[in-house]
């Protein structure tokens, strides 16, 4: 049998080519080392297995200047180096952002256990003992290569599925309601708004809304999908599409509710549901009725209820868990100057109960410790800030709060 | 969340503590199975320990329900206490669960 001079016959390694795929293959590889053979050794063995795509350096100086030009996937260098010696390169090669994951081999005739680990101190991925044995080379070449090859792998699937994210909650963001529809809404009812809306990863399972009647009349609305992420923040944009399509010609809102019960059955898998609130404001008869689905009590705060927070029952099953389920309206008192304060579960269970840094209850004892003529706008900002002194960066879940307060009558 | 099991006869016992939460769904998917292949008639969760429960931890419960439909078991809720009770009552699902006090 035919072998040629780095010990290989030819069979053996036309078979270890087919093994190389197309990017294994054209892999670049930098071998430094300032004896001349040495270099050619290994280039040989490489070229051999199937890589097209190696230079060489004759010492760390230029394995460092070809490093920064060439970018490769991968270093083979030697130690005893002039000018620049190999763990000088290996730290070099590490505190420069370009070239700081680049995995390094070291070829080594260092046998003791604290010259080694001096090699991988200096930043070495990985030892080749000297005299040089073609599998082992070849088998760290490859580990190696294959490592870089699938964590840039994953890296670009990262990238790609944050910027698809990023779009994604843009694109939530775009349906709540926007600036200046709540400042036409406002201008149109004579109210005051303030709202926040924070998804827990990235994406959202809440939503809210405001949607006009007629003159007299506003429908709000806050809906929160169990579950949160992509899941949850699909389902948003079913509710949304529910809304805008025009579906809505609802006389009351449990009517609209069992509507919305009706569109979540057929399309929501087991264990999936929404809790939601909504109200029809009356201001020219200074009520509203509401309907809800589970939602967390919502706030109340009017003359009627002597200036001070209470809760609302809004005990209900909530959408999309039973076929044909029938809610209630219930009908409270709205006059000039009282507050409506919607929130999603997150404000109450944050962190989770029982160490939960609001409760329905302490929420409403918490709105009353402020001054009467605290806005809207002051009224969550405290509420966010007292919540953000428990260290907890973001809820776990989404969290929404939207407040509403009629214009106080003319004195 | 934390589950303790054990059988007695026909019936499947489970005993939930912590919190029952959305990252909690494989765990509590490979629990219905458990429940499925001991062939038994019935499921008693005992909820007397749980401190917390999500959307997601009330969701499971429905999906435990449609499983035991499917499955020839059934299911009863046991003892819910605070928040968990709490949320129970809010979204009526004593009335589309069996939950014993």
């Amino acid at each position: 049998m035919r072998r040629d001079r780095e010990g290989f016959d030819e069979a053996q390694s036309h078979r270890f080519s087919d093994n190389l795929g197309f990017e294994l293959k054209n892999s670049r590889i930098l071998i430094v080392d300032d004896t001349l053979t040495v270099r050619a050794v290994i280039a040989g063995y490489l070229r051999n297995y199937g890589y097209v795509n190696l230079r060489e350096a004759c010492d760390g100086a230029e394995g460092l200047d070809i490093a920064h030009e060439w970018a490769p996937d991968l270093i083979i260098t030697d130690l005893m180096m002039p000018r620049i010696d190999g763990f000088e390169l290996c730290h070099r090669l590490h505190s420069s952002p370009e070239t700081a994951n680049v995995p390094i081999l070291v070829q080594t005739a260092l046998n003791k256990s604290e010259e080694r680990s001096a090699v991988f101190s200096a930043g070495a991925a990985d030892l080749i003992s000297k005299p040089i044995d073609p599998q082992e080379l070849l088998g760290r070449v490859r580990t190696h290569l294959e490592k870089r090859r699938l964590i840039a792998r994953l890296s670009d699937f990262q990238r790609r599925m944050e910027n698809e994210l990023a779009l994604a909650r843009t694109m939530q963001e775009s349906i709540l309601p926007e600036d200046d529809e709540l400042a036409a809404i406002s201008a149109r009812y004579g109210v005051t708004l303030a709202s926040h809306y924070e998804a827990s990863i990235g994406l959202g399972g809440d939503l809210w809304g405001l949607s006009p009647i007629d003159d007299d009349r506003l429908a709000v609305f806050s809906a929160d999908f169990s579950g949160h992420g992509v899941g949850a923040a699909l389902n948003t944009f079913r509710l949304h599409s529910f809304i805008v399509g025009g579906a809505v010609k609802a006389g009351s809102p449990a009517e609209w509710l069992s509507q919305l019960n009706v569109f979540f059955y057929d399309l929501l898998p087991a264990g999936q549901f929404a809790t939601v609130f909504c109200a029809f404001i009356d201001f020219a008869r200074n009520t509203f009725d509401y309907a809800s689905a589970g939602a967390p009590p919502p706030l109340l705060n009017s003359p009627d209820t002597a200036g001070s927070f209470q809760s609302l029952d809004s005990a209900g099953y909530p959408i999309g868990l039973l076929s044909g389920a029938r809610y209630e309206n219930a009908t409270c008192a709205f006059p000039p100057g009282s507050t409506l304060f919607l929130y999603s579960d997150a404000l109450i269970e944050t962190p989770e109960p029982p160490n939960a840094v609001f409760t329905t209850h302490s929420l409403c004892e918490f709105l009353q410790s402020m001054s009467a003529g605290a806005t809207p706008q002051e009224q969550k900002e405290k509420v966010l800030n007292h919540l953000r002194k428990t260290g907890m960066e973001k809820p776990e879940d989404d969290l929404t709060i939207v407040i509403l307060k009629s214009r106080s009558a003319a004195p | 969340m934390n589950a303790q099991t054990s059988q007695t006869g026909q019936t499947h016992h489970i005993k939930l503590s912590g919190r029952l939460v959305f990252s909690d769904h494989a765990e509590f998917r490979h629990l219905l199975n458990q429940i499925t292949a001991a062939k038994v008639e019935s499921c008693i969760i005992d909820l007397s320990e749980l401190q917390s429960i999500d959307s997601s931890g009330l969701g499971m419960f429905m999906v435990a329900l449609e499983t035991g439909k499917e499955n020839g078991w059934s299911l009863t809720l046991r003892s819910p206490q605070g928040h968990v009770k709490a949320l129970i009552e809010l979204g009526k699902f004593d009335k589309l669960l069996n939950v014993e006090k």
